[in-house]
């Protein structure tokens, strides 16, 4: 194969096999994201004790209410934090999502995309030096 | 698969050729770095001369900054367009080439379209489509071809006058395709060597054998994989190094952990994980700790063996989420034991404090503990008075942690092997060394490591050498270790010697150094040495013929390479009476194997013959007492092993010896291997020398003198001489068979005698000419000492004591009288030395 077949070649791949490939990249950040934001597990340990920190010993019933008490405060800091991270994974999944809706939707313009700031690129030089 | 049929196999990757043909991959990708650099820095530039612009105060107090930007604006932005013109097409195209390029890879971590992996590696397709349409040509003509030329040490020009010479030829080149990998370098090497003859035959000539060739191409395939590992970072198996947000949210601190004990990260590992050392433990240890109850494992493995390895294994599994689901989310952290121990005042603070940290371990509800050195720690807390296992048996019942023990072999072998605890508790799991097929891979990084940050280049020769040698010559210590250590002693070696290229030679001449046993192919002075041994060997040994030329052959084997590495570099029992050069032989070839005759290590049998013998020899566990052999080898584990005597001694050393010499090692009393495969091992007996007289015999002796004659023209049956040694049950059949040789030594005859004599008169004579004396040697004085110093029973031994007592005593006395002085002529008649 040589050089002038080159273009052809890219043409090809840009209208068939770069699609998959987008869609891979697409599925790789967004299981990235999901796992970078713990999104599952936080999600299944929403009450859980914030780093287990829970008070066992009750002795009495002021013990009794003062261990219900802390327990329920570390599992209720516990559960914020879980939510705040969950809800900004949440929303850096969906900005992940737009931004590649709109990457599929102008893939195919992106070479004229290209070539279209080659020509403003040359055309502003020429009248700058022409000038 | 054809030489055609590889050629259509290349269809995945058609557009990646083009490009490759075309631009090349490299170019292309440092291009598309150069132009973002590039758009970054117009469009910098740009957004700030727009905002100088706007910006009303600057306009005001810097007019001529604004008059620049003014003017430069227009230039700017028509830069900025191009650079982003530019640099969109390459990335596109770079896109475009990286699609098929990282085809072959296979990633732990499956990606969303699980996609058919090609035949054959993109380095394969690279050199089927150099266009010679030659497997040959096209594999040296390619990229990939001529780095496996350069690491087997074949210079471009070389190349090009081989392949000019041998030009275009029909091949019936066919490689096996493989079940479950792509084909890649190795295997094309391999099949260019199968079919190829003129590449044979270069090879060949470049002392390169199969092995070396496909070993290149293995390493250039590896390489080029661990690049592409490199630079594909939107793969899973990249972004699943990243750690997660809150994984540890939900288990408890580890602040006393962390002070105690170092947590084992995934990916900042130090440990080298090339090739497959450690898998099948890792996926072991998973197995184990992924169970209910009891989930502990005890690691062992011989001292030096890399017992990290698995645990940097499982580490790093846990860290991409590739893991049982047990554990999921689980920290490692390796316990050094021995230092807390000996931060502890008494056993109750050592006690307490341990008991804490694990309390603290099981509330985190994520620890897998791991004790390093558990044998010495157990030790440790023993003499503090306290019992660890029992102390934390609790933990080793417990479903909230799982624990990792470490120990050495010997040690598990003496402390743990027959504890019921133990047995019950942990899960063993050996470790085995690396060998030297699995420290190849490793070793391959380290050289590649070493070679970037000093600038030396390693052959792939050179690197095979340091694993051989490094198993062969260096018995203490495990593979990969032994072999890293000898590969970075080779850096600053070349360094200094100012020869950036490191191949094989300049491995072989260090451990020739270091050991003192001559390895390599034997070159000048060396070979005319070999060939000639017989004739070194009988400058200092009078006759003997026979077992001159036994020897020699066997030495000239061993210094050729081709004998066993797995058995002493050469086996030897000397039969024969006392005096007859058996132990001048060993010294002999003590000075032409090894250069020294102090190399020598001698074993007196006759002081081990009764029944402790094997204990003082092999050391006794109870008290810790080590053995005469065991700390002899230890101390020069090169060199000459001679046992004198070797029949005296009783049947279970002769046991131990044979497994010496069958296996070229043996376990001593404290579990630990101790070698004995660099060693030139010689036993000397003198069983049956009656025979051996009698054989020899003539029979004219001189029955008056009653001093029997040797005929020394006579053969010896040595058949007979060795089944009369069986019969008479002095060494077993099967200890006589793993000797190399079993060689006759003569008696002397009376004219051997003369000439060891005149050997002797030499030596004397020598010592005389400094004390400006001269000593006449005739026919007289040599004739006299062979009548008195000849002894049957000790053939030439009573020679030395009838100079000392005869000719130098009669000198003495000369002296002393006055009748010789410094310049005399000193000629010693019959009746005086009567």
């Amino acid at each position: 194969m040589s050089i002038v077949l080159l273009p052809l070649s890219y043409i090809r791949w840009h209208c068939t096999t770069a699609w998959r490939d987008l869609w891979r990249l697409y599925t790789n950040l967004s299981w990235f994201i999901f796992n970078l934001f713990s999104i599952k597990l936080l999600a299944t340990t929403l009450f859980s004790p914030w780093h287990r920190l829970n008070e066992k010993k009750a002795k009495g019933s002021a013990g009794f209410l003062g261990k219900v008490i802390i327990n329920t405060i570390t599992r209720f800091v516990g559960a914020c934090i879980r939510i705040v991270v969950i809800l900004t994974g949440l929303g850096v999944l969906i900005l992940c999502a737009i931004f590649f809706a709109g990457v599929f939707a102008l893939w195919i313009f992106v070479p004229f995309v290209a070539l279209g700031c080659l020509y403003l690129g040359v055309h502003g030089l020429f009248t700058t030096f022409a000038s | 698969m054809t030489y055609e049929e590889l050629q259509a196999s290349t269809v995945p990757y058609r557009y990646a050729l083009c490009v490759e043909h075309s631009i090349k991959g490299s170019p292309l990708l440092k291009l598309e770095r150069v132009l973002r650099y590039a758009v970054a820095f117009f469009l910098g530039t740009l957004i700030v001369i727009s905002i100088l612009e706007t910006l009303p105060f600057v306009a005001v107090q810097f007019p001529h900054i604004v008059r620049i930007a003014v003017s430069l604006h227009a230039g700017i932005q028509s830069l900025t367009f191009l650079s982003i013109g530019f640099w969109t097409l390459t990335a596109l195209l770079y896109a475009s080439f990286a699609s098929e390029y990282f085809g072959d890879t296979r990633p732990i971590l499956t990606e969303g379209d699980a996609r058919n992996v090609p035949k054959i590696r993109y380095e394969i397709a690279v050199v089927a489509t150099t266009g010679f349409g030659d497997p040959t040509l096209d594999f040296f003509g390619s990229r990939f071809g001529a780095r496996v030329a350069e690491r087997l040490n074949l210079a471009p020009q070389e190349v090009l006058t081989y392949l000019n010479e041998r030009g275009k030829q029909p091949l019936s080149f066919v490689v096996l395709p493989l079940k479950e990998e792509s084909i890649g370098l190795a295997e094309y090497v391999g099949a260019m060597f199968d079919t190829d003859p003129t590449f044979q035959q270069f090879c060949a000539k470049h002392e390169i054998s199969r092995e070396d060739a496909v070993g290149a191409g293995e390493w250039v395939s590896r390489m080029e994989t661990t690049h592409k590992q490199q630079l594909r970072f939107w793969g899973r198996d990249a972004l699943g190094r990243i750690p997660g947000i809150g994984k540890d949210w939900m288990y408890g601190e580890t602040a006393l952990l962390e002070r105690f004990a170092e947590e084992l990260g995934g990916s900042s590992t130090s440990v080298p994980l090339s090739g497959a050392i450690g898998k099948r433990e890792a996926s072991e240890l998973e197995r184990v700790l992924s169970r209910g109850r009891e989930a502990n494992v005890l690691l062992v493995g011989e001292a030096g063996v890399p017992k990290q390895i698995p645990l940097a294994r499982l580490a790093q599994k846990i860290a991409r989420g590739d893991i049982l689901p047990p554990l999921e989310h689980k920290r490692m952290f390796v316990f050094g034991g021995t230092l807390f121990v000996s931060s502890m005042k008494d056993k109750n603070s050592f006690e307490e404090e341990l008991i804490r940290m694990l309390t603290e371990a099981v509330k985190a509800g994520n620890i897998i503990f791991v004790f390093d050195n558990f044998d010495t720690f157990v030790q440790g807390a023993k003499a503090l008075g306290s019992d660890v296992l029992r102390l934390i048996d609790s933990f080793l019942t417990s479903p909230h942690i799982q624990i990792i023990a470490i120990a050495e072999m010997g040690m598990y072998h003496a402390l743990f092997e027959h504890d019921t605890t133990v047995g019950e508790r942990f899960e063993v799991v050996r470790m085995e060394g690396a060998g030297i097929d699995g420290s190849l891979p490793v070793l391959e990084e380290e050289a590649l490591r070493a070679e970037s940050a000093n600038g030396v280049f390693f052959t792939f020769q050179a690197v095979r050498s340091i694993a051989e040698s490094a198993d062969r010559y260096f018995f203490d210590g495990t593979m990969p270790d032994k072999a890293i250590d000898l590969l970075k002693e080779m850096v600053p070696l070349a360094l200094t010697n100012k020869h950036p290229l490191i191949g094989r030679e300049q491995v072989l001449e260090l451990v020739s150094k270091k050991t003192g046993i001559k390895t390599g192919v034997a070159k000048g002075e060396e070979r005319t040495k070999l060939l000639k041994l017989e004739e070194t060997l009988h400058e200092r040994i009078v006759g003997q013929d026979d077992a001159i030329i036994a020897i020699s052959g066997a030495l000239r084997r061993a210094r050729s390479g081709i004998g066993n590495p797995n058995r002493p570099i050469g086996s030897f029992l000397f039969l024969g009476p006392t005096g007859v050069g058996k132990t001048e032989t060993t010294k002999a070839l003590a000075q032409v194997f090894f250069n020294d005759e102090a190399s020598i290590n001698r074993l007196d049998m006759s002081e081990y013959q009764t029944d402790d013998a094997l204990n003082r020899l092999m050391g006794i566990f109870e008290n810790g007492k080590t053995g005469m052999l065991s700390n002899m080898l230890r101390d020069k584990p090169y060199g000459v092993l001679l046992l004198d005597e070797f029949e005296k001694t009783n049947k279970d050393v002769h046991d131990l010896f044979l497994q010496i010499l069958d296996e070229g090692f043996f376990t001593d009393a404290t579990g630990k291997k101790v070698n004995a495969r660099n060693l030139m091992i010689i036993a000397t007996s003198n069983a049956a020398s009656d025979l051996i007289w009698s054989q020899l015999q003539d029979q004219n002796s001189d029955i008056q003198t009653r001093v029997p004659k040797i005929d020394s023209s006579k053969k010896i049956n040595k058949d007979v001489i060795i089944t009369e040694i069986i019969n008479r049950g002095i060494f077993r059949p099967e200890l006589l068979n793993r000797f190399d040789g079993v060689v006759v030594f003569k008696p002397l005859s009376a004219g051997e005698l003369k000439i060891i004599a005149g050997y002797m008169l030499q030596k004397l004579q020598k010592r005389l000419k400094e004390k400006g004396l001269e000593l006449v040697i005739n026919d007289t004085l040599l004739d006299y000492l062979v009548s008195v110093g000849q002894d049957p029973k000790f053939g030439a031994r009573p020679m030395n004591r009838a100079i000392q007592e005869k000719v130098e005593q009669v000198i003495a006395e000369k002296m002393l009288r006055g009748e010789i002085s410094a310049g005399s002529k000193v000629e010693l008649t019959r009746e005086e030395l009567r």
